[in-house]
């Protein structure tokens, strides 16, 4: 079930009304039934999997908590299970051709799949919380003692199929007490699936028009045209993961819950580093804990670190998708932040020698606005990587973005005739339409500081309401596309 | 107390005044489109065959005397056939005359009969009858309809429903389908989307918003840009492959082009594989609706004084083998016990003796020497029938 259908737009009000209708004791039973139903829309014997691993991960919380000498082969024997199931429905065509690919050269040929593996829908997101809690029961959190909590935890629809990753102590809570139904919160919750359908259904499906033929026809464009459909893609796959997680996070609020938020206007990051603080927080944050800590983090030698960056970006791009652009994207990124690391640790060294000009030069106002630029475009060069069908492609995007060969009143007008033919909304427009979206960002962090959307007049948040319902209806594309998350 | 409390709470939601702001901007849409007429019903984003067809059609002084209808079959032997026989391009967004069909009969019933082409890719049964009952009506309905069908017109297993074709969805922005709008539809999805467009004016009429929101980009984009239209453009193959999966039913005015039949045309290509498919499970649900459709087809065009034949167009041998055992000689049947039992004539054209593998562009398209050919032996057919021969010589 899709958060931008119709089927949806009819189950989330009657789980509501249910949900608030009912007795306080019935009303956690109703969401896990509807988190239920809401999965098995896709593909009914899937349940299966995420009632099982609920069940055994139930019990490996336990274990751990109760084994006071053995809780290490407790902890391997859950996170083994965990990831083992990751990997069977996620890498396992990955591994199957990478071996074939490799074996080549040696005339031997590994069997081939003996069944078809269907990935099942927000199987990593899952997966990951699951990890999240038993590790952290390991390290000292008290179990969960409700199974009916724990299954919600796991299951809850707002947040099942593509986050954010939500931490069972913070989660946990809401359900022991739950809350009180608030108008306030109702129409915050609302308006945040509102925004979030717009974000989605008008610019990010928009913009996938846009950028469509630009990633899967490199050879028919000329650099600047390139430039601007990665600047295009950018902006879609913001829109598209922020504007699920708005929904999300909007229907979870609907029923008094609250989850974390994923984006802190990305783009306005001023390093690479900011940025992974501002992008899919929830994924970050989770790397940081249970991968990159583990691996020893901080600690150690500079070679270390940036070891350990380059190990946790690299399994993070992995964790996108089972394919070498994505691998080869989290690698880039590793890469980022360890040079990242090594210019931190030169300014630093150099203000402790005397030497501020560096430090004084990148805080400054123009230094600020030159590497949020820079940033910005570093990230989009590592988005050629991650949309590009294939690494051939990304490299020959790449090749084109750096080797400019033409001039911008060189764009082949013929080449624009794809997006003009059916989503006008960004074609003419887009050339007015990216500088906006980048406008907003900055907007939308002095809308976030000053807290204008509250303190404005109830007829102007009306206003806000009945204009964003009003587009959605009329330009949202007949056909929408998935999520991209989804794939994930 | 309590009551009054939530009442109370519940008015202060400004969500809820949102939609009563919704509602009123819906309703004050609606009034001023019905005072100042703010929208035009031919108006569309997009600019599918159906499209191009009901503009030609409208800029029609008269009424023809025969209307063709059907799917890419008949569409590709009325463009690729008078392209042959007049041996000059034609262009498949705005030739809508058949050249072939009003000379062969001119040759046999002593005067030159007009024609106007209905004929679109993908059409339906369902798409047929709409198109006659909303178009060919009134000052333009035609003494002959002309029905070219296959098997495939009433089974295409990649149809959700009938009312999800863009023939069905262009025809009902400007007719009134509300007899058949819930059997039309099959899914849940469908249902909704239809209550929803019934509930908001601006949905039912999205398509206009669209254009005119197109027409606003165009106007405020950067010098140079707005001096674009697609139709001045010619968009590589590679792009227009993306956007013809994209949104089929687009096309520009010059992208859509049959050249005469000779020595450039394009090899025979081999669609076996598209109809293995398209035949492999056919869904009983949609042949029987589909039938229902060509029966209310027949039913008004007799109540209507239309003279309609039903011709089962040429396919391969080869083509007709994919089908199930049996299905091919059932369909005929079944298309001309409906036939004679509603006063429509069916003619079967699928001849073996006249067509063979030099006729077709593929298993299914008639080429235009095949095209030609058809069209002969359809004015043939026509000019046997003393009832098509009284209904041409019949004046409007």
């Amino acid at each position: 079930m899709l958060f931008n259908s119709l089927t949806y737009a009819i189950f989330l009000p009657i789980v509501v009304a249910l949900y608030w209708a009912s007795p306080t004791k019935w009303r956690v039973p109703i969401l896990l039934l509807a988190s239920y139903i809401f999965y098995m829309s896709w593909r009914p014997v899937f349940i299966l999997l995420i009632l099982g691993l609920t069940i055994v991960n139930y019990f490996f919380g336990f274990y751990i908590c109760r084994s006071e000498k053995n809780k290490k082969p407790w902890l391997f024997a859950a996170v083994a299970t965990n990831l083992a199931t990751l990997c069977f429905f996620k890498y396992a065509y990955f591994l199957n051709d990478t071996l074939t690919t490799m074996l080549k050269p040696l005339g031997v040929a590994p069997p081939a799949m003996p069944f078809d593996i269907i990935l099942p829908l927000g199987i990593s997101f899952f997966v990951f919380e699951f990890i999240h809690y038993v590790v952290d029961v390991y390290r000292g959190s008290a179990p969960i003692k409700s199974f009916l909590a724990f299954s919600l935890f796991a299951s809850f629809f707002p947040t099942q199929i593509a986050g954010p990753i939500k931490r069972f102590q913070d989660f946990i809570p809401q359900f022991l007490s739950p809350a009180k139904f608030s108008i306030k919160e109702f129409d915050a919750g609302f308006s945040l699936i509102l925004l979030g359908l717009f974000k989605k259904v008008l610019l990010a499906d928009n913009l996938a028009f846009f950028v469509q033929g630009g990633f899967q026809h490199p050879e028919l464009f000329h650099s600047l045209d390139l430039w601007l459909f990665t600047y295009a893609f950018a902006f879609q796959i913001y829109f598209d993961f922020s504007g699920y997680t708005d929904i999300a996070r909007g229907s979870a609020m609907l029923f008094g819950y609250k989850v974390p938020i994923n984006f802190n206007l990305p783009y306005l990051a001023k390093n690479i580093s900011d940025f992974w603080h501002r992008w899919h927080i929830s994924l970050s944050t989770w790397l940081r804990d249970y991968l990159f800590i583990p691996l020893g983090g901080s600690r150690g030698s500079k070679w270390n670190v940036y070891r350990n960056l380059m190990i946790t970006m690299s399994l993070g791009g992995l964790w996108h998708g089972a394919a070498t652009h994505f691998l080869v994207w989290g690698v880039y990124h590793g890469a980022m932040l360890a040079l990242h690391k090594m210019f931190k640790d030169c300014r630093m060294r150099l203000q402790e020698n005397g030497h501020g000009w560096l430090s004084a030069a990148v805080d400054s106002r123009v230094g600020t606005v030159l590497s949020t630029l820079f940033t910005f475009h570093i990230v989009c060069i590592g988005w050629v990587l991650f949309r590009a069908d294939t690494l051939v492609i990304a490299g020959d995007i790449v090749k084109k973005l750096f080797f400019l060969d033409t001039v911008f009143s060189g764009m082949p007008a013929y080449a624009m005739a794809l997006p003009a033919i059916n989503y006008p909304l960004i074609y003419p427009a887009i050339f007015l339409l990216l500088p906006v979206l980048a406008v907003w960002h900055v907007v939308m962090g002095y809308v976030d500081k000053t807290n204008w959307v509250e303190r404005s007049p109830r007829l102007v948040k009306a206003a806000w309401c009945c204009a964003l319902m009003l587009m959605i209806l009329v330009f949202s594309p007949d056909k929408s596309p998935k999520f991209i998350y989804f794939q994930f | 107390m309590a009551k009054d409390a939530r009442v109370k709470a519940l008015l202060s939601s400004y969500v809820l005044l949102g939609f009563f702001m919704l509602l009123a901007v819906d309703f004050g849409f609606r009034v001023a489109d019905n005072y100042f007429h703010l929208t035009n019903p031919l108006d569309s984003p997009n600019r599918s065959l159906i499209w191009y067809s009901v503009n030609a059609f409208a800029n029609e002084q008269t009424a023809p005397d025969i209307a063709l209808l059907g799917s890419s079959l008949m569409m590709t032997a009325h463009h690729a056939g008078d392209a042959t026989k007049i041996n000059a391009m034609q262009n498949e967004v705005s030739h809508f005359h058949s050249s072939c069909l009003e000379n062969f009969l001119a040759g046999k019933i002593g005067h030159k009969p007009t024609s106007f082409s209905f004929a679109i890719a993908g059409q339906m049964a369902s798409d047929a009858y709409l198109i006659t009952r909303s178009l060919l009506a009134g000052k333009k309905q035609p003494k002959v309809i002309i029905y070219g069908i296959a098997p495939r017109d009433l089974i295409d297993n990649t149809l959700p429903s009938p009312a999800s074709t863009e023939t069905f969805k262009f025809l009902s922005r400007n007719s009134d389908f509300s007899d058949i709008a819930l059997s039309a539809r099959y899914s849940l999805n469908e249902y909704l989307q239809f209550g929803l467009e019934k509930a908001f004016y601006t949905l039912s009429h999205k398509a206009n918003l669209v254009a005119m929101q197109h027409r606003c980009a165009y106007s405020v984009a950067p010098y140079g840009m707005n001096a674009i239209t697609v139709n001045e453009l010619t968009a590589p193959f590679k792009l227009r492959q993306i956007a013809r999966r994209e949104l089929p039913d687009d096309n520009g005015a010059n992208e859509l082009r049959v050249g005469p039949y000779g020595a450039e045309c394009e090899p025979f290509r081999d669609n076996t594989d598209e109809y293995r498919q398209r035949y492999a499970c056919i869904k009983n649900k949609t042949y029987v609706s589909q039938l229902s459709y060509l029966e209310d087809l027949m039913k008004l065009t007799r109540e209507k004084g239309i003279q309609l034949a039903v011709v089962n167009m040429p396919l391969t041998t080869s083509n007709v083998s994919l089908m199930p055992k049996g299905f091919y000689d059932r369909y005929k049947n079944t298309l001309s016990g409906l036939a004679a039992a509603n006063g429509a004539s069916f003619l079967d054209l699928n001849r073996a003796d006249v067509f063979d593998q030099k006729h077709f562009a593929d298993t299914v398209h008639l080429n235009g020497l095949g095209g030609v050919e058809f069209f002969k032996l359809l004015s043939n057919e026509l000019a046997l029938n003393r009832s098509f021969g009284a209904a041409l010589s019949r004046t409007h």
